[in-house]
């Protein structure tokens, strides 16, 4: 007769679940007791992180550079609350993570028990769903219920919170349940509207300056080839917003960069100055589209494609909202193109628009002797590791230099936490996307204020031996914050800077890490190759000069014809 | 005067953390709830809500969030809704009265009267007079 922890496992890899994060305790250490044999005849790998936050970023990027959940357990109580951090991540990201956490004995729920935290209070509002598994019987169907609610829809996180009590009943027959039964509950429709279509295809061939806005969704429903395609049919040019940059490879002569707050000026003169805008898996978001007013100026043509009907719908009106998946509905919309028959040649557009890539280039790429500038850097790194390796992020000025000028060659491939801006996300990230695509490279672009939030993870990327490899933006100080000081809080710059702790390569020794200082883009290279070699977690500290600027820019609440260029503390 | 608006909301009660995000779609959004009421409508947990919301800028997004929240089945906004008040005394008797009228352990009753309803369901929306 199996136990309620016995038929959570076996639930769990009756959805195909390879790999755990997490951290044991009371509350949930009967899952553990449960997969011992699991783990010894390799049907399930766990990976005992140093915080819950860590745990659910890791499932976060393995779900993300894998296109499946990631999964992670955690005790009840501060194990719990610990996720919360980890889970809105992956929520604002719709990024799919099944998180199972422990919660005291029924009997004691709700008496200030020892470790008790209101999981369905906390995470109610922070993740797609949580639910309070009641009784044994319950389990193997709200696990089932959790995976199909967390990749179906908008993806995102699903919190299953188990008494302990439970784990240690047992049953006498476990009835597996073929399909999930989650009431209240709907795929959003593919909508395939044959006029809506004609009608999208007609605005688009009509245009004589359209363009296509790729988001987060063509990475989910895995749509980057159809996207060019069309691009490629109708001649027209793409920009993406940040986490769309992950969806398009920027190699194809046809993309021109993220638009938006930090994004490439290029790309936002090319959204406002386009006259049709196709926007593929992405929503209005207030970082992409500064101003709502500033876009509807421009009296463009908007068609959306969204698998949530009522993106549609928000502050912009669409002229066009076309339903479903992204995938899907850009083979339809090709046909429908085909159908009706090219009418404009958009090369004077497609012209205007490399015009602007290399006016603005003259923006970009300064370079400073005795200085490693950070466009450098990493245009070192990315020429150091293979086309296909997946990059991470943290948050901070080195999360916005790697939005303009880390250039992504194959979707899937760029991991951020571009909605909640999480600080820590960048190193167990990249954990959890290395235990995904264990043949892959694995490079965490971070901050030494990013990394440290999230750092001591490092112990267990030596002890797991997950070989991901670190480059630290090392500028002392919390960058983007002083930034904005500097620049538009009369340089009244306070409670930002670091002092000379920690010193990184001595950090990662001390974890058993290799650890590297790279004052030379020479020795950027070098130390990324020597990692490689070695296959071991890595850290490469890279000096960066406190003043340097994440630039382009916008002012506070600003438009994105107000793009900042140059360095305003310099004059012009 | 803000305009009240009416809403029904029918779903899934697992348990009362499905009243709490219903009415958290409304305080995401920084809205108010004037009255609320509700009760299990079926022995398998669907539940039927009615809320009285003052009117803002934010109650479109709010509604649409709403039916697109795990558990809730569809959300009605019932659109010409008027709303009549009933006092129903200690004693037992209805009077049909305003809510100032009510003493404490007395229990008011919102009942709206409405032809048109507008339904949203995970992203679809529908309409449709009932008269």
């Amino acid at each position: 007769m199996p136990s309620g922890a016995r038929i959570l496992v076996d639930s769990l890899k009756r959805e195909g679940v390879k790999v755990i994060f997490g951290i044991p305790g009371l509350s949930n250490m009967q899952i553990y007791d449960a997969f011992v044999e699991d783990i010894q005849n390799g049907e399930l790998r766990h990976v005992l992180m140093r915080h819950e936050q860590a745990a659910a970023h890791a499932a976060d990027g393995y779900a993300r550079a894998s296109g499946v959940p990631g999964v992670c357990t955690a005790t009840s109580g501060p194990g719990a609350t610990n996720l919360v951090t980890g889970l809105i991540t992956a929520y604002w990201d719709s990024s799919p993570v099944i998180a199972i956490t422990g919660q005291v004995p029924r009997s004691s729920i709700g008496k200030m028990a020892f470790q008790e935290a209101d999981a369905m209070g906390v995470f109610e509002h922070i993740t797609k769903y949580v639910v309070e598994v009641k009784k044994i019987e319950e389990i193997p169907l709200w696990v089932k219920n959790a995976f199909y609610i967390a990749t179906t829809g908008r993806p995102g996180p699903v919190v299953v919170d188990i008494p302990r009590d439970i784990f240690y009943e047992k049953m006498d027959e476990v009835k597996w349940p073929e399909k999930p039964i989650v009431r209240g509950y709907k795929e959003f429709p593919t909508i395939i509207d044959r006029q809506k279509l004609k009608k999208a295809a007609e605005i688009l061939i009509n245009a004589e300056r359209p363009i296509i806005l790729a988001g987060t969704g063509v990475v989910w429903s895995n749509a980057t080839q159809e996207v060019l395609e069309l691009a490629e049919l109708l001649h027209m040019p793409i920009i993406s917003t940040f986490p769309g940059k992950s969806a398009i490879p920027h190699d194809h002569p046809l993309y021109f960069g993220p638009m938006g707050y930090y994004g490439r000026a290029e790309a936002s003169m090319a959204a406002l100055e386009s006259d049709a805008m196709l926007v593929v898996g992405a929503r209005f978001s207030d970082r992409t589209i500064t101003s709502y007013d500033e876009m509807i100026e421009t009296r463009k043509k908007f068609i959306m494609i969204n698998i949530d009907p009522s993106d549609g719908e928000r502050a912009i009106k669409v002229d066009v909202n076309l339903v479903g998946n992204a995938k899907i509905l850009l083979k339809e919309l090709a046909k429908a193109v085909i159908e009706l028959g090219m009418k404009n040649d958009h090369s004077a557009w497609l012209k205007r628009l490399k015009e602007y890539k290399e006016y603005y280039a003259q923006f970009y790429y300064h370079d400073e002797p005795n200085k490693l500038k950070p466009w450098k850097v990493l245009k070192t790194i990315r020429n150091a590791i293979p086309r296909d390796a997946i990059v991470t992020t943290g948050v901070g000025q080195h999360q916005m230099w790697a939005e303009v000028f880390w250039e992504v060659l194959e979707p899937r491939t760029f991991l951020s936490s571009t909605g909640m801006g999480t600080m820590g996300f960048g190193l167990p990230a990249a954990m959890g996307a290395k235990l995904a695509k264990p043949d892959k490279v694995v490079v965490d672009l971070d901050g030494d204020g990013s990394f440290l939030m999230t750092g001591n993870n490092l112990a267990t990327a030596v002890d797991e031996h997950i070989p991901v490899l670190s480059v630290v933006f090392d500028n002392r100080t919390l960058g983007l914050v002083r930034q904005v000081q500097d620049l538009f809080f009369n340089r009244r710059v306070v409670g930002v800077d670091y002092g000379p702790s920690p010193d990184f390569v001595k950090l990662a020794e001390a974890f058993g890490a290799l650890g590297y200082n790279a004052t030379s883009y020479e020795e950027i290279e070098k130390s990324i190759k020597a990692a490689i070699r070695e296959d071991m977690p890595a850290v490469i500290r890279v000096p960066i000069d406190k003043d340097e600027l994440a630039l382009p820019t916008l002012p506070p609440g600003g438009r994105l014809k107000q793009v900042i260029l140059r360095d305003p503390r310099k004059g012009s | 005067m803000t305009q009240e608006k009416v809403v029904r909301v029918i779903g899934y009660y697992r348990d009362p953390g499905y009243i709490e995000r219903v009415a958290g779609a409304f305080r995401k959004l920084l809205m108010d709830i004037n009255w609320i009421q509700g009760r299990k409508v079926s022995d398998d947990g669907l539940y039927e809500i009615y809320l009285g919301v003052p009117y803002t800028n934010n109650f479109d997004i709010a509604i649409q969030n709403l039916s697109k929240t795990v558990d809730v089945e569809k959300v009605e906004v019932l659109e010409d809704a008027v709303v009549t008040t009933y006092v129903i005394k200690r004693d037992g008797s209805v009077v049909r009265g305003e809510t100032f009228e009510a003493k404490e352990y007395d229990i008011v009753v919102f009942k709206p009267s409405f032809s048109k309803i507008t339904t949203l369901s995970w992203g679809i929306v529908s309409g449709k007079n009932i008269y």
